[in-house]
């Protein structure tokens, strides 16, 4: 793999490896989540589907058991906030069964 | 000496030991900044600060923050000051009310009446009335902040412990002589400061004392990239009401959950929202229906939020007491143990005033603030009614 150009590894955040490294040199992150709230990886719109098994590869003294699920956060994908409100409107709209 | 906790709270305290000279051991049960420290915002305010010593307090952590900001690797921190926005009438009198104290203690707040608001914020909802502005206000990524601290510590020679969860404060004849880790470690040190959080009673407890912190559960919502609503961060004056329990009109499903406005402009482009207030244990888990409940909310006063993506939610636990005062204090009755914990939603904003209270404990210095209102032991004195 080229180093002349910037690996990009994660692109929802536009983050490359070099970063990933500085980040890992620097503030010495102890476990993969740690490395994500440094760096951003995993946190755009794709929430890590792709960038999670390339910063597996990361070299952090990770002490808990390696885990690459992804925490699963709702609203599970990305949704337009007007559906929440549509939802309101829908039930406001129903006819009242009782007092 | 020992400060058990690496969230903002022990690395700050860390940061201002080991700066002063002070070999500092940090000890986490998970990584730097695992707990409350990353599930949270980067509010550092005085808007929603009781006005005088709540809201001086808050200053001079404002103060300290800036210094610490030139200091340190960036931190995204940036000064834009705070709104908060009203609902009603009602508000906008108790806005005003709220200013002019604010304005006899010397801090930097704005009274705008309807048209002023409209002008500030054009996104804003048509029918809000009302608002007002802190020009101190400013924000950070607390995720790096907390990170910075503990690299910074480590710099000035302290050592950072991570995964090592302390099972035991170790006495002798009734003073601090280290900690005790699950695995049997003991780690010595003749002072030890508990910045343990939400997990502060689990630690103090088996000593028989008593420190009414308690887990106060919040939601945050995250955008996509996208446009923004402002670059300032921007609450609803409601915020107050619940935070200090008095009367507020909204919804139901905002005043089952504790709803209330918070907007936050991030470095990254997108933005945060929140904010839910709940008493409901240790779960951290995201609950829909309060995600929900806070997107209503944020769209009630911005109804261009309903074109903005949200792509995911989180939950924290803020460090509750009864007063809204944390606890930084040494514990006299145990020589050489020292609390700093109890910060609710303001632990981010405190950090860098605590984490020099708790050097100045340390050192024999004179505090940077009264310690008197952060003392350990005022919830169980006699007639210690409290300060709201």
């Amino acid at each position: 793999m080229s180093k002349t150009e910037p690996l990009v590894v994660c692109r929802c955040e536009n983050l490359t490896w070099d970063e990933v490294e500085r980040a890992i040199s620097e503030l010495k992150p102890t476990s993969l989540r740690q490395l994500k709230l440094i760096t951003r990886w995993g946190m755009g719109i794709c929430q890590g589907r792709v960038c999670r098994s390339l910063m597996a590869m990361a070299e952090v003294p990770d002490h808990a058991e390696r885990d690459f699920r992804l925490t699963v956060r709702p609203p599970y994908k990305p949704i337009r906030m007007g559906i929440l409100k549509d939802a309101e409107a829908e039930e406001a709209g129903e006819p009242c069964q009782d007092a | 000496m020992i400060v058990v906790g690496a969230g903002v709270i022990g690395t700050a305290s860390a940061h201002y030991l080991s700066q002063a000279g002070v070999r500092v051991t940090l000890i986490d049960q998970g990584d730097v900044g695992s707990g409350t420290s990353s599930r949270c915002d980067g509010n550092v305010l005085a808007i929603d600060k009781d006005p005088g010593f709540d809201s001086q307090m808050a200053r001079v952590s404002q103060d300290l923050l800036h210094e610490l900001a030139e200091r340190l690797p960036p931190i995204e921190y940036r000064r834009p000051g705070s709104y908060l926005v009203c609902d009603n009438l009602d508000e906008v009198a108790m806005a005003a009310e709220w200013v002019r104290r604010q304005q006899e203690e010397g801090l930097p707040f704005v009274f705008l009446d309807d048209a002023a608001i409209h002008h500030h914020l054009p996104d804003l909802a048509d029918d809000v009335p009302g608002g007002l502005f802190c020009g101190s206000d400013s924000t950070l990524n607390p995720l790096l902040y907390t990170a910075e601290l503990a690299r910074a510590a480590r710099q000035q020679g302290s050592r950072v412990y991570t995964h090592a969860k302390v099972a035991s404060l170790e006495l002798n004849h009734g003073q601090i002589r280290g900690v005790r880790l699950h695995d049997g470690t003991l780690i010595e040190g003749d002072m030890v400061v508990a910045a343990t959080g939400v997990w502060t009673p689990d630690l103090l407890n088996p000593l028989g004392l008593e420190v009414p912190i308690q887990p106060r559960k919040g939601h945050l919502l995250v955008s996509g990239k996208g446009p923004l609503f402002g670059n300032a961060k921007v609450m609803e004056f409601g915020y107050l009401m619940s935070k200090f329990g008095r009367e507020r009109v909204a919804p139901a499903d905002a005043m089952q959950y504790g709803v209330a406005l918070v907007y936050e402009p991030t470095a990254s482009h997108n933005f945060l929202l929140g904010s839910s207030r709940e008493f409901v244990g240790l779960d951290t888990r995201s609950n829909p229906d309060v995600v929900k409940a806070i997107a209503r909310r944020a769209m009630r006063f911005y109804p261009g939020m309903q074109e903005s993506t949200i792509i995911r939610s989180y939950a924290g636990l803020r460090p509750w007491t009864p007063d809204h005062f944390p606890i930084v204090s040494p514990v006299g009755v145990v020589p050489g143990l020292i609390v700093a914990a109890g910060h609710e939603g303001d632990g981010i904003g405190l950090a860098a005033v605590t984490g020099r209270l708790v050097a100045d404990f340390v050192l024999g210095r004179p505090p940077i603030v009264d310690p008197t209102p952060l003392r350990w032991n005022r919830f169980s004195e006699q007639g210690g009614a409290l300060h709201v």
